[in-house]
Order: C-alpha cells, then sequence, then structure tokens
C-alpha cells in the first residue's frame, strides 16, 4: 500500500514540477536571465561553446586530411583562400602522399641511435595523408555540423561547411540554406555574405543574388587601420572586384568604374585591384577598336 | 605440469565470474547504446551516408570501457583478499606465489579480453550493418592489438596493486596509460625540445614506461587504412608479452615478500 502511496506521489511531484517549469516563464516574463531564444547548449556551455566548435572544425580537418592533423599541408577544408598562397609539394590527385618524412629512420632527433620504439610508432601509426574528395567529403559533415551547432558564432565552421557541400558533394542549394542561416546569425559578418556571393555567382550561376550578397559584405566590410585590419582588407578588394565585374558584366561601366576607383583608393596594391583594372582596359580598348 | 595448470585455470576461472557477478559488463554495454544510438541515426545538413564518426566514437568508447574494465579488474585482484583475509586459506593450499600471481593474471585477463572481444564483436556488427564491410583484415588486427594492450596493462596494474594501495595503483596505471596513449608518439621529440634534466626525465619514460600507443590502430581502422605490416604486429605483440613478463616476474616477487 505505501509503495502504491510512493508511486502516487512521485508522479505528482514529476507533474507539479513540470507545470512550474512551463508557469515560470510566464511568471517572470522578461525578468529570467537566459536569452530569448538562446538553446540548452548556450546554456549549459556559455563562451565555451566557440572553443568547443573550433576543436570540431578541426576534426572536421583531421577528418579531410584522412584522420591526420596535418599543419604543413596548404590545402585547407575552406573556401576562403589564405592571403599567401603557397602551393603544397602534394598533387590534388587523392591519393596518399607524404610531405618527406623520413619514414625507414628510426634515429632520434639528434639522428645517431637507433630508436626500435619510434621505429614501431611510424610503422603502427599512419605518417601520410590524403584529401578526402567527392563523396568521402559526407565524412566531414557531422564534424562541421557539430562545429556550427555548437556556435553559431563560429563563421569558419560556416564557410567550411558550405564549401563542402557546395564544391565537394554539389549541393549548392543546401550550402545556400546553410550560409543565409548563417548570416541570419551573424548579421554583422561580411565574410559570410561574401561566401554567399561566390556561391550564388558560381555554383548556382545566379548574378542579382550574387550582387545583391556582395553589396551587403560591402556595407558590412569595415577594415580598421594598421596590421589588424588586414584580412578584412583583402576581403574588401575581393568584394569591390566581384562588384565591378558583375556591373560590367550587365554593362553599367560607370558603376564598374565607381568600384574600381574605391578599390584604388582602399586597396591599391590588392590582386583584385589589378585584375578589375586590366578587365575594365580591356573593355575601353575594345570600345576603342571598335569600327 | 597438468597439476600446475589446473591450479592457474582454477584461479582463472574465479577472476572471470567475479566479472560477470558484478554486472560491470552489461552497464558499460548499455552505456555505450545509449551513447550510440541516437549519434546513428544523424543526417548532418539533412545529408544521410556518413559513417566514420559513428566508428571513431564507437572505438573512443571501446578503448574507455575496456580500459576501465582491465585496470578495475586487475587492482581488485589481490586487495579485497587481504582485506578478507581469504588469502590465507588459499596460500594453506599447495599453491605456489608465483602461481597465484600467475593465475589471477590470467583470469583477468581472459575476463578483460572476453569483454573487448564482445565490443568487437558489437562494433563489427554495427560497421557491417552501416558499411557493409564485415570482419575486415585491419579489424582483425585492432583486436588482436588490442588484446596485447590488456595483456600489458592488466600486468601493469596487477604489480601495483602489489606494491601500493590499491587507489594509488588504480590511478597510477590510468595516469600511465592515458598519459603514454596520448603523449607516447611525441616523447622523443617532447624531450629533444627540453633543456636540463627535463630532458633526461623525458628520456627515461621514453624508453622504460609502456608503450601502449603502439596498440592503438582506431585511425587506421576508422580512416580505412591499409594494415600494419605483420612483422611490425608481431613485433608489437612481442614486446607486450615482454613487458608483461617483467611486471608479472616483478609481481611475484613482491608477492613472495609481501608479509601477510
Amino acid at each position: 500500500m505505501s509503495q502504491y502511496f510512493q508511486h502516487a506521489l512521485v508522479a505528482v511531484g514529476a507533474i507539479v514540477t513540470f507545470a512550474y517549469g512551463q508557469l515560470l516563464p510566464h511568471l517572470f516574463a522578461g525578468r529570467m536571465p537566459q536569452v530569448p531564444g538562446e538553446n540548452v547548449m548556450a546554456m549549459l556551455l556559455g563562451d565555451a561553446r566557440q572553443e568547443i566548435s573550433f576543436a570540431l572544425l578541426e576534426k572536421a580537418d583531421d577528418y579531410f586530411h584522412g584522420g591526420m592533423r596535418h599543419a604543413e599541408c596548404d590545402h585547407e577544408l575552406s573556401g576562403t583562400p589564405s592571403r599567401e598562397p603557397e602551393n603544397c609539394s602534394c598533387a590534388e590527385d587523392g591519393h596518399a602522399h607524404d610531405h618527406h618524412h623520413d619514414h625507414d629512420s628510426a634515429s632520434t632527433p639528434s639522428g645517431h641511435s637507433f630508436d626500435p620504439w619510434r621505429w614501431i610508432n611510424r610503422r603502427v601509426h599512419v605518417q601520410e595523408h590524403r584529401h578526402a574528395e567527392g563523396e568521402d567529403a559526407r565524412e566531414l559533415l557531422p564534424w562541421l555540423w557539430a562545429a556550427c551547432r555548437t556556435s553559431p558564432r563560429n563563421i569558419q565552421a560556416y564557410e567550411s561547411s558550405a564549401y563542402v557541400l557546395s564544391r565537394m558533394l554539389k549541393r549548392p542549394q543546401d550550402a545556400m540554406t546553410l550560409l543565409e542561416e548563417g548570416v541570419r546569425l551573424n548579421p554583422t559578418s561580411a565574410e559570410l555574405e561574401f561566401s554567399l556571393g561566390e556561391l550564388a555567382l558560381h555554383s548556382l550561376k545566379d548574378p542579382a543574388r550574387a550582387e545583391r550578397a556582395f553589396a551587403a559584405a560591402r556595407a558590412k566590410c569595415k577594415p580598421e587601420p594598421g596590421e589588424v585590419g588586414e584580412d578584412a582588407r583583402f576581403l574588401q578588394g575581393r568584394i569591390l572586384f566581384y562588384l565591378g565585374y558583375l556591373a560590367h558584366q550587365r554593362g553599367d561601366h560607370n558603376q564598374a568604374a565607381d568600384y574600381l576607383a574605391e578599390a584604388v583608393r582602399e586597396v591599391p596594391k590588392h590582386v583584385g585591384t589589378r585584375d578589375l583594372r586590366n578587365l575594365l582596359n580591356r573593355q575601353h580598348e575594345d570600345e576603342g577598336k571598335k569600327p | 605440469m597438468k597439476q600446475w595448470l589446473l591450479q592457474v585455470a582454477a584461479l582463472s576461472k574465479l577472476s572471470v565470474l567475479e566479472l560477470y557477478r558484478r554486472k560491470d559488463l552489461v552497464v558499460v554495454f548499455l552505456l555505450a547504446i545509449v551513447i550510440l544510438l541516437p549519434a546513428a541515426f544523424l543526417a548532418p545538413f539533412g545529408v544521410s551516408g556518413a559513417s566514420r564518426y559513428i566508428s571513431e566514437l564507437a572505438m573512443l568508447l571501446i578503448w574507455l570501457f575496456s580500459i576501465i574494465i582491465g585496470l578495475g579488474v586487475s587492482a581488485r585482484l589481490f586487495p579485497p583478499e587481504f582485506e578478507s583475509r581469504t588469502i590465507y586459506p588459499l596460500l594453506a593450499k599447495p599453491v605456489a606465489r608465483g602461481t597465484v600471481v600467475f593465475g589471477k593474471y590470467l583470469g583477468a585477463l581472459t575476463a578483460s579480453v572476453s569483454a573487448l572481444l564482445v565490443f568487437y564483436l558489437a562494433y563489427a556488427l554495427l560497421i557491417g550493418m552501416r558499411q557493409g564491410e564485415w570482419f575486415t583484415p585491419i579489424l582483425f588486427q585492432a583486436a588482436l592489438l588490442h588484446i596485447g594492450f590488456l595483456i600489458i596493462i592488466t600486468a601493469l596494474t596487477l604489480l601495483g596493486s602489489l606494491v601500493m594501495t590499491p587507489s594509488a595503483a588504480l590511478t597510477l596505471s590510468a595516469l600511465t596509460v592515458v598519459g603514454m596513449l596520448v603523449f607516447g608518439q611525441r616523447l622523443p621529440a617532447l624531450a629533444a625540445a627540453q633543456t636540463g634534466a627535463g630532458r633526461w626525465v623525458l628520456y627515461a619514460i621514453h624508453w622504460f614506461a609502456p608503450h601502449v600507443e603502439f596498440f592503438d590502430l582506431r585511425q587506421r581502422l576508422v580512416h580505412a587504412w591499409p594494415c600494419v605490416e605483420w612483422r611490425v604486429c608481431l613485433a608489437v605483440l612481442v614486446y607486450a608479452l615482454g613487458y608483461a613478463g617483467l611486471c608479472l616476474v616483478l609481481a611475484g616477487r613482491a608477492f613472495r615478500r609481501k608479509r601477510l
């Protein structure tokens, strides 16, 4: 009898707790410590989410390299090119390759004595790396998804995920949806708008959508003076190139010239500025040759 | 010889029964299912077909649980016998102390390996159903080297439980195992980067600590790299047997000298 009473008591307690939990936000509307719309992850982890998200992104990068952490390789898992691209010595062929590690040597760093433990380790653990290609890129998605969900502020996670979806898995529409979500969650990010523009232009062949995205990126990109703003200035150069190119494509040469003038003023040494100048000069030359 | 084998078998059987009586295996198995089942149905960004993440997660759990079971079983071989004084009737029988140590070790190892084989069987079924690849050679090799890992850690913990308190033995063994799994490969580079005494301490750890990272084939298994050369596999197993043999000899000496 007392056991039934205990069970009933537990059930009543659970119902009361549930009802109280539902009632609390209504009773103290606007005075709850949580930010409206935040999920459980945000409440539990706080700012640590960003670090966890970066760790998950690194894990995705490891998967891209066949499970190897490979800092020496220039083939990064990202749609964003590095500012100073250096050619990786490895070919883009998807085959396993190494960066000239001395696989057979089991010598110590000083290079004198034989170390059997090192010899075994080098044979048991994979020393070379390979790049995920085609359908193999699916394996990266769980980690990229987790990186995006853990911290919606991780812009690089959105960029890399969009890159994998659009370029490697040929799913540009899914990439577009993801980038739009990223833009919604990071309204000040010029990088995401730029990625959206590139995706619309190259994969979806939608220049109008691309131009809107590049224009939004231009409005959001405000480089700080000095070395701190170097990355933003590089991005600004690329944005202005695309805007000038798209204006030129739709025949608005004055607008294109305005973008070139802005690029010359803001980022005169940028490769995009040089390319845009060449493009517009060719246009003038072609017009001059016409009878 | 036959008498000795019977004694060892009887002692081993007790340790195996102990593991299954305490239901450790059922608990960790249920825990693994609770963790893996929701993860198995994940379709990130609406794209299904990824399976390496689940394979990696499953292997991580297998390693974690095998460490917990291996250390737990071997650390509890002797201390409860000393506490409850059941060691006296055991030693009153015509059994050499060395045989007791070896028999109990074999029992702990058999118990840990049997649990490990259950885990690997479940893993093979999980991956087979997801990827359509059943019992690949690399899986066999990974399981074999994982047994080598258990051969070392059970012997090491058994030795620790005879020369220090059970909790100290368990903590120190766990630290050694996890530390070597994480840093074992990088010890020479870490030592080379140090100066003074730190360098020699790291070199000493490199030469004498158990290199349990030799037995970790998770990366090859999860990312479908080729098998390790069989001669290397054999060398690693010989290392495991040698290291475990040394630990058991020292454990036998410690047990013979122990004042009961």
